[in-house]
């Protein structure tokens, strides 16, 4: 009853809050009182991309051109307090609702509520989930929330717990959401599953606490439907073949109840099941949901990027194509029935997965109006089809690929090629590509090319790593080039297209056989002649909670205990001078108008890092603007691209540190910079509340702890 | 000419000793080694701790921020473990592995504090 109390004191105060959007009606006098469903006309950001559709664009524009340099720190939000220990990767695209900020935040991927004037804390919600996060797959804050409402003042923030819990907030208290799961909690790793080996067709729940699954993207929300992906470790390692299997799962936003499920990986008697031969869809996992979900909630459909199976760089005991492995597919939002696929890489083992959130734009083709999907990729191609019908819009054939030489592996022998828009970034390293400052460096580049590892046209598969050489493939794009989970962005008015893409990403794909006992996979990523090592993935091990346990580390520890390896030389050379092997522009923003498929312009993004402009082999040479190799995030006005420096850079007589830049949607001339304390880790959003626009932006790196800035123009309200 | 107390110095000034930083490569090699590489050169995301990219990440810090971060979050399965003294103790040996040479006297608390970590030798 005491809870009840409290919970009814706390729902008196939403009238309260509720007045708010009164007032900002009354000033723009375009909506009345009750606020009602979010929108970004009303200046919302109120999903992780800002809504529905992924644009990451709000048709403001009381920041522009003209003023963007007069930019100030509203406020900031440092996260240091929350968690046991400070962050250094904080990657939250925090989301604005009617004058709250809500995100996630800290090394426990706390919930916090801050007040979009001031950054004062409301609230914050908190889960201490012991081992069960300790071992989880995706640690650190995660990428932020999700809102629900029903537009008469149940207003919930959803999130995922990096042990893999579905939460629901009351938004105005912090306080879970009684009617919703158990005490507002829906446990996602139950239905979580894999298969039993030499079991064809039988598949077995994971253990709850130890059993490998989780997500750090937000879920997707759309009208009364919360949509969950799933995510495993970094993929190139894995110690199981018979991993936890990908699924997408839809839940009642209301209740909690599961509502469908898809099998990322068929399942007997489903489709696609045939496209792993010898039955091997039932003892491979991963194929993960691991990017953001979008929505069209006129044709309830659903488009999900999936990501490679088990595992990254080696697929002989998954011969075929391995469906549905990075592939977009859209399923009906009601029932999660397939309506369409389409697979960008067959048979994948370049870790190319489908890192970003599909794109959803009402456009003109040839004077035709066309609902479509693109999809940006770490390929740097921007695939696009029919959103209905899943077609291309531009012809994409089959052409032949690069074969195999791996014991046991079997590569398709196409991939599709689209023939539009361009590619918007380095797809596979031509001796053109490499360092070229001066004509010694070329030298350089290619000799260590030549000795060390092969250079291949796009979907050059990995090889067999062998001391002598070659110890691995080149390829770009694999792991760091094109656009990653920050995905693109696109202005809906003018049908333009944004995408932020690394263009230095260079992945050496070289296959190792790991040291005996340690799993069932034939190769794991490695460099021969290097002792074996396990790639720990991205913040693995940096949860607050205890005790800290890598298992895999175990498991390897024992291993080399029972075979030890040593280095039998120094690790072959990656670099020239300590520069990239691959000369400037080291990463990219490019505009696409999709009514014709053509590219507008492209420039680099961003100036030149430090750690290149003080390179002591770059002394006293003029440099011209390099950009950034970094996974750089977006955020649309109506006329503005901005992206902040994903690298330390010291310039403008301000001290060390990075810019929040903007570029002209026109042209891609910048046309103002503000200076920041630490580098952009997590891509920007925007809002308007209360008639002023705010920019937020998550950094940390290098030094710097996980930081939000909120910027706005100077000058009260 | 002592140095006067609270100058700020260059790590290029020999602000630690050969043996802190074998103490260091002993320390780094039972703590760090298993994600960083015993070159120290990472792997995938995991940053490399020598080289451009790590110095323009600490450029005109001093060490004993260095220090703090080694000591407070690494390594990332058991942050802690490292004392003070063990962390300065890798840093040296960090400091030595990014070619800064060693001097005569030993990384301290306060000698850290008042070494500012420059990419470039000061001057040269």
């Amino acid at each position: 009853m005491q809870n009840r109390k409290v919970l009814i004191r706390r729902l008196s105060s939403v009238a309260a809050i509720a007045l708010a959007p009164f007032i900002l009606a009354s000033q723009s006098g375009a909506q009345t009182a009750p606020y009602g469903q979010p929108s970004t006309a009303k200046g919302d950001w109120y999903m992780y991309f800002a809504d529905p559709t992924g644009s990451r664009y709000l048709p403001f524009d009381q920041i522009n051109a003209s003023n963007f340099n007069k930019l100030e720190v509203a406020w900031h939000f440092k996260t240091d307090q929350l968690g046991a220990h400070p962050e250094y990767k904080l990657e939250g695209t925090p989301i604005e609702v009617n004058g709250t900020v809500y995100t996630t935040a800290g090394s426990r991927r706390d919930v916090v509520a801050l007040d979009a004037k001031t950054g004062e804390l409301k609230w914050v919600y908190s889960m201490n989930e012991g081992l069960r996060a300790a071992v989880a797959p995706r640690q650190l804050s995660g990428r932020g929330v999700s809102y629900w409402t029903d537009g008469k003042g149940d207003d919930r923030i959803n999130y995922i717990t990096t042990g893999y819990r579905l939460v629901s907030l009351n938004a105005h208290t912090g306080q879970p959401v009684e009617s919703f799961g158990e005490h507002g909690i829906v446990d996602l790793k139950v239905g979580a599953y894999h298969g039993v080996i030499g079991q064809p067709g039988k598949y077995e729940q994971i253990d709850l606490v130890t059993g490998e699954i989780g997500l750090h993207t937000t879920p997707t929300v759309v009208g009364n439907t919360i949509l969950v992906g799933s995510s495993f470790k970094e993929g190139s390692q894995p110690l199981e073949q018979n991993n936890t299997k990908g699924l997408t799962r839809a839940f009642d936003a209301r209740t909690g109840k599961l509502i469908w499920t898809f099998h990322n990986i068929p399942q007997q008697g489903e489709p696609g099941y045939e496209s792993w031969e010898k039955n091997s869809a039932d003892f491979n996992g991963n194929t993960g949901t691991w990017s953001g979900i979008t929505v069209d909630p006129v044709l309830h459909s659903v488009y999900m990027p999936i990501e490679d199976p088990t595992d990254d760089a080696y697929g002989g005991a998954r011969p075929g194509n391995d469906l549905y492995g990075d592939s977009v597919v859209c399923v009906d939002l009601d029932t999660g029935k397939l309506k369409w696929y389409f697979q960008a890489t067959h048979h994948p083992i370049w870790d190319y997965d489908m890192s970003s959130p599909p794109l959803l734009m009402d456009v003109n083709i040839d004077g035709q109006p066309r609902k479509i999907v693109a999809v940006p990729t770490k390929q740097a191609f921007l695939y696009t089809f029919d959103r209905i019908t899943g077609k291309p819009i531009w012809p994409m054939p089959e052409k032949p690929v690069p074969q195999t030489n791996v014991p046991g592996e079997k590569t398709s022998k196409t991939q599709p090629f689209p023939t539009k828009p361009a590619a918007y970034a380095r797809q596979q390293i031509a001796t053109d590509d490499l360092i070229d400052f001066t004509p010694e460096m070329r030298a350089q580049a290619v000799d260590i090319v030549k000795k060390y590892w092969k250079m291949s046209p796009m979907y050059g598969p990995a090889v067999v790593s062998k001391v002598g050489g070659p110890y691995g493939t080149m390829d770009i794009g694999t792991l760091g080039g094109g656009t990653n989970w920050p995905g693109a962005s696109f202005n809906p008015e003018t049908h333009v297209v944004f995408a932020p893409a690394a263009n230095n990403g260079v992945s050496m794909m070289g296959l190792v056989e790991p040291p005996a006992g340690l799993t069932d996979l034939k190769y794991l990523e490695g460099i021969g002649g290097q002792p074996f090592r396990i790639n720990g993935g991205p913040g693995f091990g940096s949860s607050s909670d205890a005790p800290k346990v890598s298992d895999d580390d175990r498991r390897l520890a024992a291993a080399l205990a029972a075979h030890p390896q040593t280095a039998v030389e120094a690790p072959p050379p990656r670099a020239v001078n300590g520069l990239p092997l691959v000369k400037p522009p080291y990463g990219l923003l490019t505009a696409i108008n999709m009514d014709t498929g053509d590219t507008l312009w492209q420039v680099p993004n961003g100036d030149t890092p430090d750690e290149i402009r003080n390179n002591p082999a770059l002394k006293g040479m003029t440099i011209p603007r390099t950009g950034m190799g970094a996974q750089d995030g977006v955020a649309l006005t109506k006329t503005l691209v901005i992206q902040g420096d994903g690298q330390y850079v010291t310039s403008g007589g301000h001290p060390r540190g990075a810019y929040l830049r903007a570029y002209d949607q026109k042209n891609g001339q910048e046309v103002g910079a503000v200076w920041m304390p630490a580098p952009q880790s997590g891509s920007p959003m925007t809002y308007s509340y209360d008639g002023k626009q705010y920019i937020i932006v998550a950094v940390s790196g290098g030094n710097y702890s996980g930081d939000y800035l909120a910027f706005s123009l100077p000058g009260g309200n | 000419m002592p140095q006067a107390q609270g100058a700020m110095r260059s790590v290029w000034d020999g602000v630690y000793t050969s043996a802190q930083a074998d103490k260091g490569k002993a320390l780094f090699g039972d703590n760090c080694a298993k994600c960083h590489g015993g070159t120290l050169d990472g792997n995938d995301e995991i940053p490399a701790l020598k080289g451009s990219h790590f110095m323009a990440d600490w450029e005109s810090q001093t060490a004993a921020e260095l220090i703090n971060r080694v000591h407070t979050t690494m390594p990332m399965d058991d942050p802690g473990k490292l004392s003070t003294p063990s962390a300065t103790s890798v840093v040296a040996y960090l400091l030595q592995q990014n070619g800064i040479p060693a001097g005569n006297s030993e990384l301290t608390d306060l000698t850290a504090s008042q070494a500012r970590i420059d990419a470039q030798k000061p001057g040269s």
